[in-house]
């Protein structure tokens, strides 16, 4: 039986360390299940029988999210949603959204190869993101549990206010990846940020 | 710059927004019942007004969503808007 492929994040050769630290300022989050999820809003019991699932309701106002227990609903659209949750979950987390949603008008598809999470944290977060994203990011705009999908330096990002550090998540696409992590990096140089590798972690 | 102010998303950039021409062009019910004519007036033929002008955009970079908007060509002003089905 041949060896099965290592897999590989899309950040993996920028960010080398083994282990990044925990509390690190800028860090891919890689390996995470990702779920889009579509469904229609004023299908009740769909709504109720997702709820079930994944443990949390989902998000029905525009740009927000909800998280609790393992899985974080970002809402996308008024009928599409972002499902984030630990990697080991993937296959049951799907079988068991489509489980739920057989009788429903509903998709459920895992794109978590197709895109990563790049994890920005600190006193500089918001300088670094204002040089690309035009969006207001201050916290009394966009407070913890807001999202926005929107163009960070050119490219396709959704953003996440995870707490009041601050902290953002940022998720972009794969093939995007290596761009953003370099944009950040140099967007963040004057603020020492940059990747954990093995030489620095 | 144009901000526009996506029923979802509130204001956003142009920058995010891809334009999609006049609005209230049904596609005709029967297609192969029209004269040739009158599909290439479907098709191609547009108002071009100067003034109010409905609208439709889509926030490409954001919500992915269609939606209608009403805008003088003249002022650049955004007038309103809205839903499909719902009026801007």
């Amino acid at each position: 039986m041949p060896s099965p492929i290592p897999r590989r994040s899309p950040l993996g050769e920028i960010q080398s360390a083994e282990s990044p630290p925990p509390d690190g300022q800028l860090v891919e989050r890689p390996f995470l299940t990702h779920l889009n999820l579509r469904l229609h809003p004023d299908d009740a019991e769909a709504l109720a029988a997702v709820h079930q699932v994944i443990g949390v309701q989902l998000p029905l106002t525009p740009n927000t999210i909800t998280a609790g227990g393992d899985v974080t609903a970002i809402w996308l659209g008024p009928d599409e949603w972002l499902l984030l949750a630990e990697h080991h979950q993937s296959d049951a987390l799907v079988a068991d959204l489509q489980d739920a949603l057989a009788s429903h008008f509903a998709s459920v598809v895992d794109i978590s190869a197709g895109q990563t999470v790049i994890r920005l944290r600190g006193p500089s977060t918001l300088d670094v993101l204002a040089r690309g994203c035009a969006l207001d990011l201050h916290p009394t705009v966009f407070p913890p549990g807001a999202c926005a999908q929107t163009l960070l330096a050119r490219a396709q990002a959704l953003l996440v206010a995870v707490d009041d550090t601050p902290t953002f998540d940022i998720v972009v696409r794969r093939s995007f990846a290596p761009y953003v992590a370099a944009w950040l990096e140099d967007s963040g140089r004057q603020f020492g940020l940059h990747f954990p590798t093995s030489d620095t972690a | 710059m144009l901000l526009i102010p996506c029923p979802w998303c509130g204001p956003r950039e142009d920058d995010e927004f891809t334009f999609g021409g006049e609005a209230d062009f049904p596609r005709p019910a029967e297609p192969e019942a029209l004269t040739d004519e009158q599909w290439a007036d479907y098709l191609f033929m547009r108002d071009n007004r100067r003034g109010r002008h409905r609208e439709q955009w889509c926030h490409t970079a954001g919500c992915r969503r269609w939606f209608i908007v009403e805008r003088d060509t003249v002022t650049n002003e955004i007038l309103g808007a809205g839903t499909y089905g719902g009026s801007p």
